[in-house]
């Protein structure tokens, strides 16, 4: 029996698919819950490889690839291919490929530091020699990037949707920290990049957990608002139901006493519940205390919501700029696809009221991933590696770099306006008109949402899903001067990292948030602490 | 037999302002949570509904506009506006679109810029004929069943913070009734009739509120059980007697929990004067009216009404200049300083003792009254209860133990009653206690006696 | 009598009228700050009513009647936006009319500037830029707008600026502050690099930082380093170095001083 393993290195983690090349079944699925560099998103991982060095990043991940495709229950010496997708500094650090060209924009950077832009393109190569534990004679498949921001992922959200064989306007996103987005209007299209940060992933959000048991996932309208919450076996069960205006609680459901935390999902229930309710005014929420409490403590307060708004606002504003450049009005787009773990979890309907969908949609389909669906494709037929380059090559992308764009900056400023400051839609509306810009409407009806994939990886094949929570990768060193303080281990705000008696220090990457945080280094009262000295052992 | 647990363990429980389930919408009302809530009810003047513009403009500019700025130059500090639809908006649903949503958004203005506390009730009207048929494709020529769910739909996807409605179900068998002073029809109209009806529509209505997040209000049995109350009249009237009626009410209350049962929340509607007994079994928030509303009819207990309401309505005035501003700004003005009132003696720890002088004012003015009155109405509520969701034993039930209730009070001299009201009471009692214990057999019967007795009434209107 | 004094008449009144005193309108709040002159008063009407169209007449007509241009960018197109600002910080105007009355500001004061010999004075340079490889700055150009109204000299070098221009310019222009923003963490580094290569010149100009990547542990890790939370923050802290406070007391009274917006 000869097997092939699809990957896909997403930022919150490794996702892969063992084959039986025979037929093409998956046979068995395993997954990591985190990526096993510190820090939370590619920002993190790419300021880790600058400081630290790519190629011991390169290593960590590959470390973790190994665990990972070890526990997909399959003989790996009967290993002939392997494919992967992910975004273009994911799959840069998977092949070893220099990141410094994405880690800087600009010409000037990349001129004072001699950067040269990779090219991406769709290739074979050798996955024994990237580091993977498989035969010699493995052939590694990878899929091209658009062009240089627009990634592999990016082109598995088009192909896999329908989106590239859509003959009305339609726009695709994928849903997270970096939101990915595509409008097509005719033969044209339309890309962009929204930095939505990390409330998506419910991160930076103050009760904000990833999907696991006890997660609040969702609110559901039912008169009241129910916590709908995840249990031990991942599935949503009802919680305890609120009259949020009230301030009550005002059923105990069978989750009662169960919830640790809120999902990014539950955070955008959360903000509709908010709007809904009417209880949002003047950059505040309005209840008593200013927070909005949900079952066992768990409650998102105005801050929370500030945060979430982040996310909201980037992409509104993103996918408002890309309808803008694309030339057609709100009412000349139905149709969205919606792709990414969180665009497959959560509720459409919500996502529209609050804004993370264009409010003219009233087709909606919700994808799983669509990365790792893809590169199960390319193991199932070589061939269409060539096929997909083409298409890559094909695709008139017109790419908005959101960050230089007037019409966004524009719209942008508007949603700052709206969100942390009250302004109404009549304004925010009324000051575009200044600028020429048309007007966003309200979400009207109800929008028809075809849920493609009940989960985000739909087949976990015979042997079912493996989920690895410990990757076990550390990072240690030793530092001369260092007086064994302990500051900076009790400082440490995720307890990622332990002292040894003989004074070796130990980071948990996983747990680490990295160049996001420095404060073990930062807080050291020696100044002799140096984060980027730590190696793999 | 599964009996419902009571909402209210003993009827000293009750008072206005509070409800065992209270209930927060729109922008920033909050009814049955401690404070008594006005909800100001209107009409346009004759002539104002010729196009849809006029009439859009009479709602909002005139009507709302005159109403909220009341509402602040009074210092009231929450307002609900209740617009029952007229007939052309039943009609012509889709006309209605701009009232709704700029009512909607007037309010959106006001709460904004004052934090005058507001939230908009629309009543759809029910315009279907038993003749043409009550259900879904049974009228083909006029699709009025049709169009009440689609008002329903256009109200509540445009911006209603409560939908209510006045289904009329059984109305052709309880007019018999009523003329007749056939309780036996009574029954068989609201509380087989009526209820299946309601059940046929609420259960749609509630869908519809759910997916638009709007609070299904509940209905009235202002078609059967207020047209007994008003042909019964006043001291001068002697037509229908008013023991009769009060044993309507009873039965009626039977059928207006039946919305509350299809998911309907409250709070219930203003004119149904039943609600004070469906309160005391289920605990959902009402609206009520009695002084304040006789711009629109005379009751004989309009203080009463008040003692555990939890909104206080004026029912309904026509638009039109009076000396003190606009009609709608007068009986605001009323319904306001009624409900600062109640407010004041719940603030001052005094709901009791006002409650007490609200329903003591009544007790004894009327029979209705009387049933009425919150400690005799929680006793036909835990009757009622006693047989849970059985619709027609616990109609009958509540009918006998009202009947019960007034000939004690009666014979305590707690309530007068004429020979006339006396003797209409015994012979309710006889003819109720002989009904069979079984819906089904009743049903039969009543099919049987009233079938081609009444020609109006169809079976198939209501599934039966 | 029952005893009243208790009861909580919140209740059951709402005093409207208290409180629609105690809510400054708007208008109000302008009419009191306009200048007397009723020309100048006009300049400054184009920039709290947001109206592009009547800056330029109205900035000429006042040229024309002979009040000297200096006098028309003070009294009248900066009170204007003094006034702008007061509105923003009542929350009554929003950022986006602070963007677009500081460009009607710029229209008026590019007009009457022209008139004066020498150019006009201002509280001082500000030099700005987004880090070398960051591509990001809406939130470097909404600061710029807010410390252009506050009457500062803002040179702004753009985005991807690399540190020994950075270096450069504020050698030459020896700024009051300079301040980076960055969105990448990547490229935040870039911060301290300038920073100690300018003090290596023997320079010690507060350097301010600001944008996603950066928070205020990073902004205070390194010698005159200086954080900024959110654009509007950004003139008050300005606004004390100009009174003189050094980077240090910027960095001890930093709650007191943007908690204060």
């Amino acid at each position: 029996m000869t097997y092939g393993i699809s990957m896909d290195i997403g930022t919150s983690g490794t996702r892969a698919h063992a084959v039986d090349l025979s037929d093409g079944k998956i046979i068995s699925t395993a997954m990591t819950s985190c990526h096993p560099l510190p820090g939370a998103n590619i920002m993190d991982h790419l300021t880790f490889c600058i400081n630290v060095g790519s190629g011991l990043a390169h290593d960590i991940l590959m470390d973790t690839a190994n665990k990972v495709i070890r526990n997909l229950n399959i003989d790996l010496k009967q290993v002939e291919r392997v494919s992967i997708c992910g975004n273009p500094i994911q799959l840069s650090l998977f092949q070893n490929i220099p990141v410094d060209d994405l880690a800087f924009a600009g010409e000037n950077a990349h001129r004072e530091r001699n950067i040269k832009v990779q090219k991406r393109d769709a290739g074979v190569f050798n996955a024994a020699a990237v580091g993977l534990d498989v035969p010699d004679t493995t052939e590694l498949y990878v899929p091209p990037a658009i062009r240089h921001e627009i990634g592999a992922d990016a082109l598995a959200m088009m192909y896999k949707s329908g989106f590239l064989d859509q003959k009305e306007n339609c726009m695709v996103t994928d849903y997270g920290t970096n939101a990915e987005m595509a409008l097509k209007v005719g033969d044209e299209i339309y890309t962009g990049s929204a930095a939505a940060g990390p409330a998506m992933e419910g991160q930076s959000i103050k009760c904000g957990m990833l999907a696991a048991p006890g997660a609040i996932s969702d609110l559901e309208y039912n008169f009241r608002w129910m916590c709908r919450v995840l249990d031990d076996r991942m599935n949503v069960r009802d919680g305890d139901s609120f009259d949020f205006g009230l301030e009550m609680m005002m059923d105990e459901g069978e989750m009662h006493g169960k919830a640790k935390g809120i999902t990014g999902t539950g955070v955008v229930a959360a903000v509709d519940a908010i709007m809904e309710s009417n209880l949002w005014r003047k950059g505040k929420i309005t209840t008593s205390d200013g927070k909005l409490r949900m079952q066992d403590g768990i409650y998102i307060d105005s801050h929370d919501v500030s945060e979430a708004s982040k996310a909201i606002g980037a992409m509104r504003a993103g996918h408002f700029a890309l309808v803008e450049h694309a030339g057609i009005r709100f009412d000349d787009l139905r149709i969205m696809y919606m792709a990414g773990a969180s665009g497959t979890y959560v509720d459409a309907v919500k996502a529209r009221e609050v804004g993370l969908l264009p409010p003219s949609c009233s087709e909606i389909y919700q994808f799983g991933n669509t990365s790792l669906s893809m590169a199960t494709d390319i193991l199932r037929n070589p061939e269409l590696l060539d096929e997909l380059q083409e298409t890559a090559n094909r695709i008139r992308s017109n790419h908005i770099m959101f960050a230089t764009d007037k019409v966004f900056e524009e719209i942008y400023i508007q949603e700052l306006a709206y969100w942390d400051e009250g302004m109404t839609l009549e304004m925010y509306n009324e000051n575009l008109a200044h600028a020429g810009i048309q007007p966003l409407p309200k979400p009207k009806g109800i929008p028809n949402v075809h849920r493609v994939a009940e989960r985000d990886i739909p087949d976990y094949g015979t042997y079912g899903l493996r989920i690895l929570d410990d990757i076990g990768t550390d990072l240690v060193g030793r530092f001369d001067g260092c007086t064994q303080c302990g500051k900076c281990v009790r400082e440490c705000p995720e307890g990622a990292l332990s002292m040894d008696s003989d004074g070796t220090f130990r980071v948990k990457t996983k747990k680490c948030l990295g160049t996001a945080c420095y404060r073990c280094q930062m807080q050291c009262p020696q100044g002799v602490y140096k984060y980027d000295a730590l190696r793999m052992v | 037999m599964n009996s419902y647990k009571m909402a209210y363990s003993s009827p000293e429980d009750m008072v206005f302002g509070h409800s065992r389930k209270p209930l927060s919408y729109g922008y920033g009302i909050r009814v049955g949570a401690g404070r008594v809530v006005p909800e100001s009810n209107y009409a346009p003047r004759a002539g104002t509904e010729k196009t849809p513009e006029r009439l859009r403009k009479e709602y909002v500019d005139y009507i709302t506009k005159d109403i909220l700025t009341r509402c602040i130059n009074l210092g009231f500090p929450d307002v609900q506006l209740e617009t029952e639809w007229i007939s052309q908006m039943g009609f012509e649903p889709r006309n209605s679109v701009p009232i709704v949503t700029d009512q909607k958004e007037m309010a959106n203005r006001y709460h904004d810029e004052y934090g005058l506390n507001i939230a908009v009730r629309h009543t759809i009207p029910d315009l279907r004929e038993c003749e043409k048929g009550l259900r879904l494709g049974m009228d083909t020529k006029r699709l009025y069943p049709e169009h009440l769910i689609e008002g329903a739909e256009i109200a509540c996807s445009n911006g209603a913070d409560v939908l209510s409605l006045e289904s009329l179900g059984g109305k052709e068998v309880t007019d018999y009734a009523i003329t007749q002073g056939d309780i036996t029809a009574y029954l068989f109209g609201a509380g087989i009739l009526g209820s299946a009806d309601m059940e046929y529509l609420w259960k749609e209505l509630v869908q519809i509120c759910r997916k638009n997040h709007t609070v299904p209000g509940g209905d009235s049995a202002c078609a059967s059980s207020n047209t007994a109350m008003f042909l019964a009249g006043g001291f001068l009237d002697n037509d229908v007697q008013r023991t009769f009626t009060a044993i309507c009410r009873c039965i009626s209350a039977s059928r207006t929990m039946v919305a509350f049962e299809c998911g309907a929340t409250g709070p219930g509607k203003d004119c149904a004067y039943e609600s004070i007994i469906v309160k005391a079994v289920n605990g959902l928030p009402i609206s009520q009216e009695g002084k304040t509303c006789q711009c629109a009819h005379a009751d004989l207990q309009g203080n009463l009404m008040a003692q555990c309401c939890d909104l206080w309505s004026n029912e309904s005035v026509e638009y039109h200049p009076e000396f003190g501003g606009s009609s709608v700004q007068c009986w605001t003005g009323m319904l306001g300083y009624e409900c600062s009132l109640m407010n004041t003696a719940t603030a001052a720890g005094q709901a009791k003792v006002l409650r007490d002088l609200y329903m003591i004012s009544d007790r004894r003015r009327s029979p209705e009254a009387y049933l009425l009155a919150f400690d005799n109405a929680w006793r036909i509520g835990k009757a009622m209860a006693s047989y849970g969701s059985d619709r027609y034993m616990r109609a009958k039930e509540a009918a006998l133990e009202g009947s019960r209730i007034l000939l004690e009070g009666h014979g305590n001299k707690d309530i007068d009653l004429t020979r006339k009201q006396l003797e209409t009471l015994y012979k309710m009692q006889r003819d109720l206690e002989s009904l069979p214990d079984d819906g089904q057999d009743f049903t039969e019967m009543c099919l049987r006696k009233y079938g081609s007795e009444i020609p109006t009434f169809n079976p198939k209107n209501y599934d039966i | 009598m029952l005893d009243y004094r208790n009861v909580d008449y919140q209740m059951f009144i709402r005093r409207y009228d208290i409180e629609l005193e105690n809510l400054e309108l708007p208008e109000n709040i302008i009419i009191k700050m306009l200048p007397s002159d009723p020309l100048l008063k006009d300049v400054a009407r184009s920039i709290t009513n947001i109206r592009f169209k009547d800056v330029t007449p109205s900035v000429m007509r006042a040229m024309q009647m002979g009040i000297p241009p200096a006098r028309i960018i003070n009294e009248g197109l900066t009170r204007g936006m003094d006034i702008v600002s007061t509105l923003y910080s009542k929350h009554i105007y929003h950022l986006p009319e602070v963007m677009m009355a500081s460009k009607i500001m710029e229209i008026g004061i590019s007009l009457a500037e022209k008139k004066i010999p020498g150019g006009r004075t201002n509280k001082g340079t500000v030099v700005m830029h987004a880090a070398e490889g960051d591509p990001h700055d809406i939130g470097k150009n909404i600061a710029g707008v807010m410390l252009r109204s506050a009457g500062y000299k803002v040179v702004d070098l753009g985005k991807d600026v690399a540190v020994k221009d950075v270096v450069r310019t504020v050698m030459n222009l020896r700024p009051l502050m300079v301040s980076g923003t960055a969105l990448m963490t990547t490229t935040m580094p870039a911060f301290p690099r300038a920073a100690e290569e300018l003090s290596r010149l023997g320079l010690e100009i507060p350097y301010m930082v600001a944008g996603g990547a950066v928070n205020r542990d990073f902004a205070e890790s390194f010698p005159t380093g200086i954080y900024s939370e959110r654009a509007p923050n950004t003139p008050p802290i300005v606004d004390k170095l100009h009174d003189g406070a050094s980077w240090e007391e910027i960095r001890r009274d930093w709650d007191s001083i943007t908690g204060g917006e």
